[in-house]
């Protein structure tokens, strides 16, 4: 009894808005929103986070489809770009592509001679939305995404000579 | 053991046990799953890969001489022996056709039938992909069957230049 005194004692002292929070009976009410809150939050950073899997999933997709695409054509010529431009309407990405460890054994078609191999190599940088502020710009972090894939020539390119 | 023996005695019921085979079961699914996905994505790399060596032996063994007066035909010998040529030179199999990451044994090819027919241009490889899980024991080594065919019938290009 004398403790329950003293308790109520001391929570009388204390401005009334903070009353609540040394109460000790208890509500869950105040427990569920913070708890719903958490949740809210981890679910919003999950899914912003999706986006960056995703985008490198698309990076992923592009470099093989071009990579295919010489694979069959034997060439780094004006179908690859196509296809290369399409798939960067198609994803919304606008990474830059290299052609690396290629030998061409004509260098000025750029023909890449049968079982010969190339890679190709793709980097984009994500920029993941911190904060999205109404008076200034939003708050960013850039990500740098590489992809480099290895491909071999399926065409065989019978030269003059 | 006395105390496993009292555990499964207890008529007032432990969660401890059942805990325990809840987790049993939730890791052999993960193992599992992660296994199938793993073997998935090792056949699909492999069939891959010799579908490529496939195609570009077919390509290399196209007759030219004919092709520039409207036939498709194909040196069939030359396309096997060129298809052998890209498993040793290419993907790097040994004289039993074993693929090794390193020292560590990936894979091995097994080749039941090729066959190659000069008219139309066609190689077709039969055969399966030998691994290993970590449920040998039960299973022992799994084989992956594979059928990969390449035809070639384009004319309007080649033989053009002398």
């Amino acid at each position: 009894m004398n403790s329950q005194h003293r308790g109520m004692g001391e929570r009388s002292s204390l401005p009334r808005p903070f009353q609540k929070l040394l109460n000790k009976e208890g509500s869950s009410y105040i427990d569920l929103i913070i708890k719903t809150l958490v949740v809210i939050t981890l679910m919003a950073t999950v899914i912003s986070f999706l986006g960056v899997f995703t985008t490198y999933l698309n990076l992923n997709h592009m470099c093989r489809r071009v990579v295919r695409v010489v694979e069959l054509e034997g060439q780094i010529a004006e179908p690859v770009y196509d296809v290369f431009n399409r798939l960067k309407q198609q994803t919304g990405l606008s990474p830059e592509m290299t052609i690396e460890d290629v030998a061409y054994c004509d260098e000025q078609n750029q023909k890449i001679q049968l079982r010969d191999t190339f890679t190709i190599t793709m980097t984009y940088s994500y920029a993941f939305t911190l904060f999205r502020p109404s008076f200034t710009d939003p708050i960013q972090i850039q990500i740098p995404m590489r992809v480099s894939i290895t491909g071999m020539s399926e065409k065989y390119w019978k030269l003059p000579e | 053991m006395g105390h496993f023996h009292r555990m499964m005695n207890n008529r007032k019921g432990d969660v401890f046990l059942f805990i325990l085979i809840l987790v049993f079961f939730i890791l052999t699914l993960a193992v599992i799953l992660s296994e199938y996905f793993r073997i998935e994505s090792l056949y699909q790399q492999a069939e891959y890969v010799i579908q490529r060596g496939v195609n570009s032996s077919v390509e290399y063994a196209m007759r030219d001489d004919y092709r520039r007066d409207g036939y498709s035909l194909m040196d069939s010998a030359l396309a096997e022996e060129t298809l052998y040529a890209y498993f040793y030179e290419n993907m790097g199999l040994d004289s039993e056709l074993n693929k090794y990451a390193g020292n560590q044994w990936v894979y091995q090819l097994e080749v039941d039938r090729i066959d190659a027919t000069d008219s139309p241009p066609c190689l077709t490889l039969t055969g399966a992909l030998k691994t290993r899980s970590v449920f040998n024991f039960l299973s022992g080594t799994i084989r992956l069957p594979f059928t990969i065919s390449s035809v070639n019938i384009r004319i309007e290009e080649g033989g053009s230049h002398d």
